[in-house]
């Protein structure tokens, strides 16, 4: 009678441990997912609010205000016109301000917003191009320098590379460089934490084919 | 045994919770549908978004009274309680939030240069690429409507307003100099680079009572607040050259530029009309420095040199007869240093020191003439955010004038000097009634030492959201400015020149067009007359002198209908006629025309990599004097007419080369006629046309920048 009493206890209390910890996991994975699967703008309104409102319980974290803020970017992707794509961006913005106040020195945030600026400078290019350009530039060269082994910096330096070689008609030599860097750090496999930042490697191989067919001919 | 089935049953049930469905609609309160709202349950993940329809649905653990949220960007966050498990659907009704970036902004008399705010009409690379004004700020704001070209001088002249009328703010600190030395006829350019700034407001009229002592209008120009790369700059110009240097760090930044412009080899090139005996030159050197503190406060100071000078042969202005030296030597420095910070929620302060040096050695009809002019502006300024709708402003002011003005003669030496404290104090609030209405009203008052006279100054605007896309807006104001120097060296007592403006502006903008139109109505009062002239003396001086400048104005900007092409239209129409100075009855004063028309130009070709611009302008004939004949101001000249060419070749990123040619057709414009002071043998006075310095001006340029490569390391260990 005693062992069963015991592994009862213990099998509710498994049950209660389950339920307290996994929570803010859970809750991140179902987002994260919802994020990866989202096609359209009221999909990814869904994941971002979800990832609100997880910020909002949990004052501590930074990466729900990060996912948030990187839903936003990818939505304004989806945007059309300068006034959308800019409310957007602004409201990842202001998600991204709430991130660096908790976590000032994490460099994917530095990052984020470095993306964030690069995709308000492709909103309106030859209005924005010259005064934006060098903050995008300070950003990422910061993030980079914060973290040198992080492949969405090369990613995201390369993706700005390509988009500057292709107005002024250089070589991509330096972005393909950029991008082989990064792909070689993905390959390098992610931490095992499952919620941090991860994303950006089929993006990087969608580049890497660019160069490389660039290379054949 | 069956105990235990039975302990078991309930552990499980405690695991198996109910699971309770809340769901309703989300609309705002003219029943439309609020899609995206986020929905959910206080300190729980539970929630969802509203979909297309406004509608949500989702299941929670949790019972008992809860409190549901509700919130949407725009509108104010709505918490309810609810009792779980729900029983009825609910309606939440969100009500807008008032943002005053959504609110309508005053446009009347206003133009505006940025890089940051919303729905500009111009950003600073457009003032630096406008064909015919080489880079030159008031060269290209006199493509704006409400200017009027008075090319000999290269001055702002801004709707029947006199060039002094126009003054020069930087970071809201006054320029006093804002122009490079120059002599009478000579044009000018503005001492400060397009590039130095992120925005520039130009004002037609009707601007803001924290600025005072310009009759006509205001030009606040905003510098950079952040450098963000450690460069080198290198220019190479048919002109001379400069280079300069920026350093980055995590707080500071700091720029150094130094420049040498000699005009000498192009005129040797390049005919010109005067002749010259040292072509004009300068050496010219300015820092930037901008200190960050903490989050919200940056010290900003910015220091100018330079040393000019020109020698070249003029005609007598007794006779016309003989060729004498003209000779001028510039000595300028000016000093600016700014802050600003974020006190709290609410306060925020600015304060600031400017000052101004400048030093002219003038040789002029073998009169050798002295002038020195220094000033210290002082501003403390304070804006209290009340909440969305409301904000005001208040500032004190000082400036410490000193001026001096020797002149060595044949016969005599005369020193004149004036030493004048001008204190002011200003007040205003803006205010956001609602999306549609906007108003802004303040007040001013100015105090002169030397003149010991008080002027209050008011001023109201507002600004009504016609349209999703256009609006309609009103200024008023009364301006009040000391009288210039040469007027209070004879008298120091006399009273501040002033002018009111009624303004009234209608705009209709979309992404990429603007349509603007502007009426306007001056009236001017004690206006500085005298009798006599410079000759013979001035005397009875007093501030008897009225006029009136009306008129309209229209802006047409379209970046739209022709692919990669930017074009703008401008007309001004201008009525004005005064009664000042030494004139013997109201006549229509000779900087003024009726009509001013420009239309610029700009177009990118991609496969080129080239900009190319191009600017076509058009004044009408201007009044002067001719003392052969009866009547004053009575004669006209020919109207002037200027197409000038530019091109901006981005060869690389980081490598411009740059062309300009300015009155390409080589038109001959005459600004006007200066006569001999004295009449000659026949009794008749002698006449010289004023005309440009040569039929075109043509300049070639090379501009670098090598920038610090950050990726450069990372790139050396692949």
């Amino acid at each position: 009678m005693k062992t069963i009493y015991l592994s009862i206890i213990s099998l509710f209390t498994c049950f209660t441990l389950m339920a307290g910890n996994g929570a803010y996991e859970k809750a991140m994975q179902k987002n994260l997912e919802a994020m990866a699967h989202a096609q359209d703008k009221q999909a990814m309104l869904e994941a971002a609010n979800g990832f609100e409102r997880i910020a909002n319980n949990e004052p501590e974290e930074w990466l729900p205000l990060y996912y948030a803020a990187l839903t936003y970017i990818n939505m304004s992707f989806f945007e059309t016109g300068v006034e959308a794509k800019d409310a957007a961006l602004n409201k990842a913005s202001s998600f991204i301000d709430r991130a660096s106040f908790i976590a000032p020195e994490e460099s994917e945030i530095v990052l984020l917003e470095g993306y964030q600026t690069m995709m308000l400078l492709s909103a309106d290019p030859g209005n924005r191009g010259q005064s934006l350009s060098p903050k995008v530039m300070q950003l990422f060269g910061k993030a980079m320098q914060m973290n040198p082994e992080n492949p969405r910096a090369y990613y995201l330096m390369a993706q700005m590379e390509f988009g500057t070689a292709q107005f002024f008609g250089n070589g991509t030599e330096k972005a393909c460089a950029l991008v082989n860097k990064s792909l070689e750090l993905f390959g390098k496999g992610t931490s095992e934490n499952t919620i941090s930042p991860s994303w950006g490697e089929e993006n990087a191989n969608k580049l890497g084919q660019e160069c490389s067919s660039e290379q054949k001919q | 045994m069956n105990k235990f089935y039975l302990l078991l049953l309930t552990f499980i049930a405690f695991d198996l919770q109910a699971q309770n469905s809340i769901s309703g609609k989300v609309i705002d309160p003219s029943g439309q549908a609020i899609p995206g709202a986020n929905v959910y349950i206080q300190n729980t993940y539970e929630g969802t978004s509203s979909l297309v329809d406004g509608s949500f649905s989702f299941t929670t653990e949790e019972t008992g009274p809860q409190i549901l949220i509700v919130s949407f960007i725009g509108y104010v966050e709505q918490q309810q309680v609810i009792e779980l498990p729900a029983t009825e659907s609910l309606i939440v009704t969100l009500e807008e939030q008032f943002s005053r970036m959504e609110g309508v902004t005053i446009t009347a008399g206003a133009f505006e240069a940025s890089d940051e705010k919303k729905g500009v009409l111009l950003r600073p690379l457009d003032i630096a690429t406008t064909a015919g004004a080489t880079a030159d700020i008031s060269g290209a704001l006199n493509t704006l409507p409400g200017t009027t070209k008075v090319g000999e001088t290269g001055r702002l002249f801004v709707r029947g307003g006199e060039g002094h009328e126009t003054q020069t703010f930087i970071d809201g600190l006054w320029v006093q100099n804002a122009y490079n030395a120059t002599v009478d006829n000579l044009p000018s350019r503005n001492r400060f680079s397009p590039f130095m700034f992120k925005g520039t407001l130009f004002s037609t009229g009707g601007y803001s009572a924290e600025y005072s002592q310009a009759l006509s209008s205001t030009l606040v120009l905003n510098t950079i607040d952040y450098l963000t790369a450690n460069q080198t700059d290198f220019s190479i110009m048919t002109v001379g050259g400069s280079i300069a240097h920026t350093a980055v760090g995590d707080k500071h930044a700091i720029t150094g530029e130094l420049g040498y412009i000699n005009l000498q080899p192009y005129f040797s090139l390049i005919k010109q009309n005067d002749q010259w005996e040292k072509a004009p030159q300068s050496l010219n050197g300015s820092l930037v420095y901008r200190y960050k503190i903490k989050k919200t406060g940056l010290l900003k100071v910015y220091v100018s040199a330079s040393h000019g000078s020109l020698d070249l042969f003029r005609k007598d202005s007794q006779t016309l007869t003989k060729k004498l030296p003209l000779k001028v030597e510039n000595l300028y420095a000016y000093v600016n240093v700014s802050y600003r910070n974020l006190l709290s929620d609410k306060w925020s302060v600015f304060a600031g020191m400017s000052y101004n040096f400048s030093k002219d050695d003038l040789v002029a009809d073998r009169e050798k003439i002295a002038a020195q002019e220094r000033g210290i502006h002082l501003k403390n300024t304070w804006t209290y955010d009340w909440n969305e709708r409301l904000a005001i402003r208040m500032g004190y002011e000082s400036f410490i004038k000193k001026s001096q003005f020797d002149v060595v003669s044949q016969e005599e030496f005369n020193t004149k000097i004036i030493d004048d404290v001008l204190t002011g104090a200003f007040t205003e609030a803006d205010i956001y009634l609602s999306k549609k209405i906007t108003a802004r009203a303040g007040l001013r008052v100015d105090y002169s030492s030397l003149q010991g006279e008080v002027a209050p100054a008011p001023r109201l605007s507002v600004a009504y959201k016609t349209g999703e896309k256009s609006q309609v807006s009103f200024a008023y104001g009364q301006f009040a400015q000391q009288p210039q120097s040469d007027w209070l060296f004879e008298k120091s007592d006399l009273d501040f020149e002033s002018s009111d403006h009624y303004i009234l502006n209608y705009q209709w903008s979309s992404n990429d067009r603007t349509l603007r139109g502007e009426l306007y109505q001056k009236e001017y009062n004690n206006l500085v007359k005298y009798e006599g002239d410079f000759i013979n003396g001035i005397s009875s001086l007093n501030n008897a002198g009225n006029g009136y400048a009306r008129g309209f104005d229209l802006f047409w900007r379209d970046r739209k209908s022709i692919k990669n092409a930017d074009y703008w239209f401008s007309y001004s129409f201008l009525d004005t006629k005064r009664q000042y100075l030494n004139y013997p009855k109201e006549a229509v004063p000779s900087f003024a025309s009726a009509h001013n028309i420009s239309l610029v130009y700009k177009h990118f070709v991609s496969s080129l990599k080239t900009q190319f611009g191009a600017t076509v302008s058009y004044t009408s004939p201007r009044p002067f004097h001719n003392p052969n004949k009866k009547g004053f101001n009575d004669e006209r000249t020919q109207s002037f007419t200027d197409l000038s060419i530019n091109a901006a070749f981005l060869y690389r990123q980081n490598i411009i080369f740059y062309a300009s040619a300015t009155n390409l057709l080589g038109t001959e414009n005459i600004y006007g006629y200066r006569y001999a002071k004295e009449p000659n043998s026949n009794g008749n006075f002698n006449s010289e046309a004023i005309q440009q310095g040569a039929p075109r001006f043509l300049f070639l340029g090379i501009f670098i920048t090598l920038a610090k490569d950050k990726t450069k390391n990372q790139l050396d260990n692949l």
